[in-house]
């Protein structure tokens, strides 16, 4: 889909949203259909790959994967990209492969990282010899899924259906420069993997084999068991594909720890999110969400957001908040404009009014603004939910200890917001002293009030935003209404509907205390 | 790198001369049997060649096939085998099924005993 279809332009000014989306695009990084991605190769480091040193290094601006007699490998080894996992995209590189007839490698992709360098998957394959350039070959899995020349349908049961050919496979093996440098492009998108060497398609597979297909995982480099041999990689350069087939991508970024340990708990709240909205969409049979999450704040990835339909942020706020670093509000503001959902939680709701303020009321319809709203700890009283809203689906009104921050600056007027969850706060949260955080004069003449503590806005020019107060505790994610009420504003956000019944998830005590960071003891 | 294909499983590259016991192991993921480990004593890692059979055999292979009266046409040992070319082959001795508890330890990276 082209970057305009995102656009619910009218024809009169449809030439202006062209243009503005093309700058959009460019400064995002969101590349258009004829672009030709963004480099994952700096060209002197393998800064962003991780393999074992004693195969990989970098030549010559160019990534050099070699075994010799002296230093052969017992098994294949990989390169993998440590800086993001692939899903829909189109990859283009440059390689290079010496040494004799046997010399193989080739390209991982939507590939499961076994551990020790080892991955199974996907394998856009190329070789010195003359057989195998261009085929599919599922790593440690069903092996050969399309020959060279070959267009082959897996239908659900593994059978393979033979279509149209491309052509011979001898004739095909003259497009390929034996020795010198050759372009790999693979095209991958939802069930069709489709492998192209100088321009060439080699081989198209439609993979419908729903219980042993990918559809997202690591990308990386093979460098093959056997006799000595050396290949070489340049120009990779990857462009995300939006996802076909009613798909939504949703981006999840957890920023790094903070305060004690149990309290936010960014990375292990954020990857407990995914695992239940893979549980659950793991159940249907082409999944509805795909996610992608990156810890440690803002995506070293340069690619991350590029085809995502909606990205969440669960990260510390204020004056350090992911957005507000380098240039991401820019590039945030440009994915929210073209319809790209935004939901945040706890103090990521919260940004300067001056910086950030302006962004927040048009991506999320409401922040902490500093000065105006207050973060108390209380126990939720009197709590409503809007429960005509989708994210409301089987969610009870639940009483959790939290440090539920209220007050928050909403738009006004108030068009496309839905105070989701409210609740009376008791009055001796409004007695605190005056400050940015903890207290000011509008909220202390306030007492008795009802204050939201969720909401979800629908943009006027499309797309949605939701922000939540709560989750200071990471115990409270095993609360199944609150639980369910963000796994639902998730889904909401990517564009998704709601199921009936919410989005169902179990935690578990071993789920809660996955992933918790290393912090010193609270003193 | 010759291509191992097995019936009702897929085509697998293996790396030239691995053997073949070997190779249905760890390229092709089967469950394939080799109890005594791949010395040519059991016969538990025979399989049945549907094309590619190879026409030497070990001398060890040659004296266990015939001491156990194995003698139907196209079945071999995975453990006298390199995969030197490809190869079409059935599973007719896999773990599943077999009640025994592994499906044999590890087998040499080399041909045992050593090809006369």
């Amino acid at each position: 889909m082209s970057l305009l279809h995102r656009f619910p332009c009218r024809a009169s000014w449809r030439v202006v949203v062209c243009v503005v989306a093309a700058a959009v695009a460019w400064s995002s990084g969101f590349v258009g259909a004829d672009e030709p991605g963004v480099s994952l190769f700096n060209g002197t480091s393998l800064a962003g790959w991780e393999g074992k040193p004693e195969f990989w290094r970098v030549e010559n601006g160019v990534i050099v994967g070699e075994t010799t007699a002296e230093n052969p490998t017992k098994d294949n080894t990989f390169l993998i990209w440590r800086q993001g996992l692939v899903d829909d995209f189109e990859l283009t590189l440059a390689y290079r492969i010496t040494g004799t007839p046997k010399a193989n490698s080739g390209i991982q992709y939507r590939s499961k990282d076994l551990g020790d360098f080892v991955v199974g998957g996907y394998q856009a394959d190329f070789e010195a010899g003359p057989t195998y350039s261009g085929i599919i070959y599922e790593e440690r899995g069903r092996g050969i899924l399309c020959q060279r020349g070959e267009r082959v349908t897996i239908a659900a049961d593994g059978t393979k259906v033979a279509g149209e050919p491309i052509g011979d496979t001898a004739e095909l093996q003259k497009a390929i420069k034996q020795g010198d440098w050759n372009e790999y492009r693979i095209v991958a998108r939802g069930s069709k993997l489709q492998h192209f060497i100088n321009g060439q398609l080699m081989s198209e597979t439609l993979d419908e084999q729903a219980d042993k297909r990918a559809m997202q995982g690591v990308l990386a480099l093979q460098l093959h068991v056997g006799p000595p041999m050396k290949v070489e990689f340049k120009d990779i350069r990857l462009k995300r594909l939006e996802l076909t087939d009613g798909r939504k991508k949703l981006v999840l970024v957890a920023g790094r720890p903070s305060h004690a340990p149990g309290e936010h708990e960014h990375r292990a709240g954020t990857l407990l999110a995914e695992k239940c909205l893979d549980d659950h969409f793991a159940r249907e049979p082409l999944p509805q969400l795909v996610t992608e999450t990156y810890t440690g704040g803002w995506p070293a990835d340069p690619t991350a957001f590029d085809n995502a339909d909606a990205i969440f942020f669960f990260a510390d706020g204020g004056d350090g908040h992911p957005v507000l670093q380098s240039n991401h509000l820019a590039q945030i503001d440009a994915l929210a404009k073209r319809g790209v959902g935004i939901a945040c939680l706890h103090y990521a709701v919260e940004v300067p009014k001056e910086k950030g303020g302006p962004e927040f009321l048009s991506w999320l319809g409401g922040y902490f603004e500093p000065h105006w709203s207050v973060n108390p700890h209380w126990t939720l009283a009197k709590t409503e939910l809007a429960e005509s809203h989708p994210i409301a689906r089987g969610v009870k009104p639940f009483e959790t200890n939290d440090e539920w921050y209220y007050h928050m600056r909403f738009r006004d007027p108030p068009e496309g917001l839905t105070l989701l969850l409210t609740a009376v706060p008791p009055n001796d949260t409004r007695e605190r002293p005056d400050g940015a955080h903890s207290n000011n004069p509008t909220v202390r003449a306030g007492k008795g009030s009802r204050e939201a503590l969720a909401w979800a806005y629908e943009r006027p020019g499309g797309g949605r935003g939701f922000g939540c107060t709560g989750a200071h505790f990471h115990r409270n994610w095993a609360h199944d209404d609150f639980r369910t009420m963000m796994l639902n504003a998730l889904v909401w956000t990517a564009g998704l509907d709601v199921p009936e019944g919410g989005v169902a998830s179990a935690v578990s005590a071993d789920d809660l205390a996955a992933n918790l960071d290393d912090k010193p003891p609270k003193k | 790198m010759p291509t191992i294909t097995v019936e009702g499983k897929g085509s697998f590259q293996v790396p030239a001369g691995k053997r073949l016991v070997n190779a249905l192991e760890d390229e092709c993921g089967t469950d394939q049997l080799h109890a005594c480990g791949g010395v040519a004593r059991c016969t538990t890692c025979r399989v049945e060649f549907v094309a590619g059979e190879p026409a030497a055999m070990t001398q060890a292979e040659k004296d266990v096939l015939a001491a156990k009266g194995v003698t139907t046409p196209g079945v071999r040992l995975s453990c006298q085998i390199a995969c030197d070319g490809d190869m079409t082959v059935r599973l007719i001795s896999r773990f599943e099924g077999s009640g025994r508890k592994d499906s044999g330890h590890r087998c040499a990276d080399e041909i045992q005993p050593s090809p006369a």
